[in-house]
């Protein structure tokens, strides 16, 4: 090929689709023109076609064996005979697109909890952000079940101390108030944090009633609210004062400040009003005489009025507000057979005192105790359990949730790779 | 292919085998036995030609054949030999790599010497012929050992270009949709396996016949 007076050799793709009469009749004429002129051209054209023609009689090999299929071969191995990788191979694609999509969103929803801040430090996660997010669930359905059904809970407090409940009915009470509507994202960190903190709060439970002794004075504390405040603010440091609000009720531990304040302060108000009677103390705590409660069996003698003792049982079950038992029986409508199951306790002991003022009750002093006002105290009575001892629990719960990304970031990944690996291996024999 | 399906289940050559139905992407119906019978011997030969080794050809074959069956829903129904010849290629590739990550050395007898010591397996040197002399023999035996080691050194896919459009027969546009590339892609490989192969033969050429030998 002649080029600006220059002769450029033929490209051996061009000499190739010559041989092949691949060319269009424009190239194959300059083909021509160019093997007729060059030496060069033309040995390397007749050195193609020879060894073309060396390829084409190349003699057929036959077939040692005829490959027919004397039956259909087996598409896909049982369970019982093929291993566990040929099974997972024989799963249909969709099967692993599936799987990796469930992992991925497991993912997403883990990172979305810790994007929220729940698990880094930086966030200064703790059981206090935790339970603080717990109010709007756990306090408020608490006081509109106590609403509904007032005069059988006064009924059942009116009782005698045979119908009051009993332990297992105790131990239904934190379940009973359980609230329905609650966040996902709270109840994967309640959950969190149920596991964890059972050692610390007892241990911390029972390093603080020291500084319970050293509550305000009893008499300057106008009504339960005021000495709950009095007693968070004395006890707890200000990064728990939000854990107050988000336990329901029954929490038994350290109540008795609020408990023994409540009748000193309103005594005053209400003695003239309400007859003195033998106390059944049920307090802020909702426990009877005879219960677990702070005064224990010596209130259900009768009669004697509860005393202010500072410390009465600061180990007494500091946790049935945060481990409710799965055993505990679920809440009763009828008065008769379960009492104080579904009602808050503080709330109990407030209608009570109310409705028993003319029929001669239990609970004078208490008398002018809202139900909504009365639910706080056992609230913050938690406190003291959640201490900053307790925020080693959110390391755990960062931990767990930490494993938990990393399970389905590695399950993600290996379902995509099989997915692609799967997708690959279709796409080569389709066609 | 679908309009006249010379594969179609009760044709005349289903009668050999059993039967074997199949249906591709648009429901029509094969007999997946006739389909291997007239389809195996060139994709031994490619097979063959590709490996090196019968043993391994065979193998390779009849799992080409086998995954063909069990994928055979995903045939379109337009070239059924592109088709097949892109399994078998497929399987040519995957045994190709796996001798590689673990070469061995075969103990069976090269095809050469098999009329020597009896073994029927057969190969072009070991058909009949009845108008050979024996130098004409020797020296179609040394061509055909002498192409054969020159396609061998070619890289596996300018070979199987070399061997579907030059061996096989097949046009441009079946080996690309059989290597499933393009053809700019088909036509590249081809020329430079055919240099491949020619200065290979150069470089041997005192074997070549005279016919054969080039000035250079």
């Amino acid at each position: 090929m002649w080029i600006f007076g220059k002769h450029r050799h033929i490209n051996p793709d061009t000499l190739s689709q010559y041989l092949d009469d691949r060319l269009p009749l424009r190239d194959r004429e300059r083909v021509d023109r160019a093997v007729a002129a060059c030496v060069h051209c033309r040995g390397e054209l007749e050195s193609r076609r020879v060894t073309l023609s060396l390829l084409r009689e190349l003699p057929p090999i036959p077939p040692p064996r005829s490959f027919t299929l004397p039956a259909p071969p087996v598409t896909k191995p049982t369970p019982a005979t093929g291993s566990a990788t040929s099974r997972l191979a024989a799963l249909p694609t969709w099967a692993y697109a599936g799987a990796a999509a469930i992992a991925g969103i497991a993912l997403a929803f883990l990172a979305l909890a810790d994007a929220a801040g729940l698990t880094t430090p930086q966030s200064g996660f703790s059981n206090a952000d935790a339970i603080a997010a717990l109010p709007q669930a756990t306090a408020e359905p608490a006081s509109p079940a106590a609403q509904s059904q007032p005069a059988p809970q006064a009924e059942a407090m009116a009782a005698p101390a045979a119908a009051r409940p009993s332990p297992q009915q105790e131990q239904a009470r934190p379940q009973s108030a359980e609230p329905s509507p609650t966040p996902v994202v709270v109840l994967v960190v309640k959950e969190v944090i149920r596991e964890a903190p059972v050692e610390v709060t007892t241990e911390s439970v029972r390093e603080e009633p020291m500084e319970l002794t050293e509550a305000p004075s009893m008499d300057s504390v106008p009504s339960s609210d005021a000495a709950a405040q009095a007693v968070a603010s004395s006890v707890s440091t200000p990064a728990l004062e939000p854990q107050a609000a988000s336990i329901p009720d029954s929490a038994p531990s350290t109540p008795t400040a609020a408990d023994t304040a409540i009748p000193q302060s309103a005594k005053a108000e209400t003695e003239a009003a309400a007859p003195p009677e033998p106390q059944v103390p049920v307090g802020p705590s909702g426990y009877a005489n005879g219960d677990r409660g702070p005064q224990g069996a010596a209130g259900s003698s009768g009669g004697l009025p509860p005393t202010p003792t500072p410390i009465p049982t600061p180990t007494a079950t500091p946790l049935p507000t945060m481990t409710p038992t799965p055993t505990a029986a679920p809440p009763t409508a009828t008065p008769t057979s379960a009492p104080t199951a579904t009602l808050p306790l503080d709330t109990r002991a407030a209608v009570t005192s109310r409705d028993s003022g003319a029929a001669g009750g239990t609970m004078p002093d208490s008398a002018a105790i809202e139900p909504q006002s009365v639910s706080e105290p056992p609230a913050q009575s938690v406190e003291a359990p959640l201490s900053p001892e307790s925020a080693s629990p959110a390391a755990g719960g960062k931990i767990v949730l930490r494993l938990l990304q990393g399970i389905a970031a590695a399950l993600t990944l290996v379902l995509l790779i099989a997915f692609i690996l799967k997708l690959r291996r279709n796409r080569r024999l389709s066609f | 292919m679908t309009a006249a399906n010379p594969f179609r289940p009760g044709n005349p050559n289903c009668a050999g085998h059993t039967p074997l139905l199949v249906q591709d992407r648009s429901g029509t119906a094969y007999c997946f036995n006739c389909i291997i019978e007239h389809f195996q011997s060139p994709a031994y030969n490619l097979a063959r030609r590709m490996l090196n080794d019968w043993a391994l050809a065979e193998d390779a074959v009849q799992d080409s054949f086998v995954s063909g069956y069990r994928a055979f829903h995903q045939f379109r129904g337009d070239n059924l030999s592109a088709w097949l010849m892109r399994i078998v290629a497929n399987n040519c590739r995957d045994t190709l790599r796996a001798r590689r990550a673990r070469p061995s050395v075969p103990l069976d007898p090269l095809p050469d010497s098999d009329n020597n010591s009896g073994n029927p397996i057969p190969s072009a040197a070991n058909l009949p012929s009845t108008a050979e002399t024996p130098e004409q023999y020797a020296e179609r035996s040394e061509l055909r050992r002498a192409i054969e080691a020159g396609l061998a050194t070619l890289p596996a896919e300018r070979r199987l270009a070399v061997l579907l459009v030059d061996v096989q027969g097949f046009s441009y546009e079946d080996a690309a949709a059989a290597l499933n590339c393009s053809l700019g892609t088909v036509k590249s490989r081809l020329s430079r396996g055919r240099s491949e192969l020619r200065d290979y033969l150069r470089a041997t050429g005192e074997l070549l016949p005279a016919r054969f030998r080039q000035d250079g």
